[in-house]
């Protein structure tokens, strides 16, 4: 049984790569919308074999999209701001995903949300470090600020498995960021 | 060929410079155009002129409130308005539909935002 991020947290999930997706992404999708929570998807090489390997693992896949419980996103625009430095849509999205919130709980649903992202994992592969941080900078900020306006949203950032990064700073500022380390390997969450 | 039913446009956004690089665009379809900064005087203003104003362009990110709350105040008032909302990134109004279910927008519109693009907003 995999142990799942509680609704607030902002999570590092390491896990084995688009080679090997492990259980545990799917099981933190399905847990949340198990739990009435909307999930919001999104990848930076979002393609068909991705969509077919999420609407095969998530439960009920098709119903989940048109009620409005999950959210696939490229989020190819996103990283090649993020891979200059540039932070202005990921204040837009933040305005989104609270409108989200917001909305679904004047539609009756639960208003907590969860995020899972990739950028920062592809920011870090292509050996754009200084932006990584940058990135995980700004969700941990947003993070804070939901959490104050309490708004339950968790954010969840994917990254691959082994990292390759030969720099202790880096590691300590990206685990610094995060409230939660998880690493799963191979369908098996450690 | 903008159409003849549409009076005007009112812009709002909080960056002067997209205000200022949208003007020349909007003098070539001599329609009337309002910008304003800050969302609360847009709402004072549109109250009194909305007859005169059936396309709205606004940003997400605004001072006071966001542009999702900015367009529902502005089809309150005229429910026949078409607001569109300005994003840095791509994104599609039938994407988010079912997890935006109150946004009263006519669609999503990305920055910068091209001559054809807006010729193309104001078109029948």
């Amino acid at each position: 049984m995999v142990e799942r991020s509680m609704p607030c947290e902002h999570v590092l999930l390491m896990h084995d790569g688009p080679h090997h997706p492990d259980r545990a992404i799917l099981d933190y999708i399905n847990d949340a919308l198990d739990r009435g929570q909307l999930v919001v998807f999104g990848s930076v090489n979002l393609n068909v074999w991705q969509v077919r390997w999420l609407s095969s693992g998530i439960t009920d896949y098709e119903n989940n999209i048109t009620s409005g419980n999950l959210l696939i996103l490229n989020l190819g625009d996103f990283y090649e701001f993020a891979s200059v430095g540039q932070l202005e849509p990921f204040e837009e999205l933040g305005v989104i995903v609270e409108e989200m919130a917001k909305q679904r709980i004047a539609h009756g649903k639960s208003g907590e949300l969860v995020l899972m992202g990739d950028i920062a994992s592809c920011l870090l592969r292509n050996g754009k470090i200084d932006e990584c941080i940058l990135e995980e900078r700004w969700w941990e900020r947003a993070h804070h600020d939901w959490l104050r306006n309490g708004l339950k949203i968790a954010v969840i950032c994917m990254y691959e498995n082994p990292m390759n990064v030969r720099d202790s700073h880096f590691e300590f500022d990206l685990s610094k960021l995060h409230g939660l380390l998880i690493t799963a390997h191979s369908g098996q969450n450690l | 060929m903008i159409s003849q039913k549409l009076k005007g446009i009112l812009v709002l956004d909080s960056d002067t410079r997209f205000l200022e690089s949208i003007a020349p665009t909007l003098k070539k379809t001599s329609l009337l155009a309002t910008s304003f900064t800050n969302p609360l005087k847009a709402l004072y203003f549109y109250e009194r002129h909305f007859k005169d104003y059936s396309v709205v362009l606004a940003g997400i990110r605004l001072p006071e409130m966001n542009g999702f709350s900015f367009a529902r105040r502005i089809v309150a008032i005229n429910p026949k308005a078409q607001v569109f909302l300005l994003t840095t990134f791509h994104i599609s109004k039938t994407e988010v539909a079912t997890v935006l279910p109150s946004t009263k927008v006519a669609g999503f519109v990305q920055r910068p935002i091209l001559e054809q693009t807006l010729l193309g907003m104001l078109e029948v």
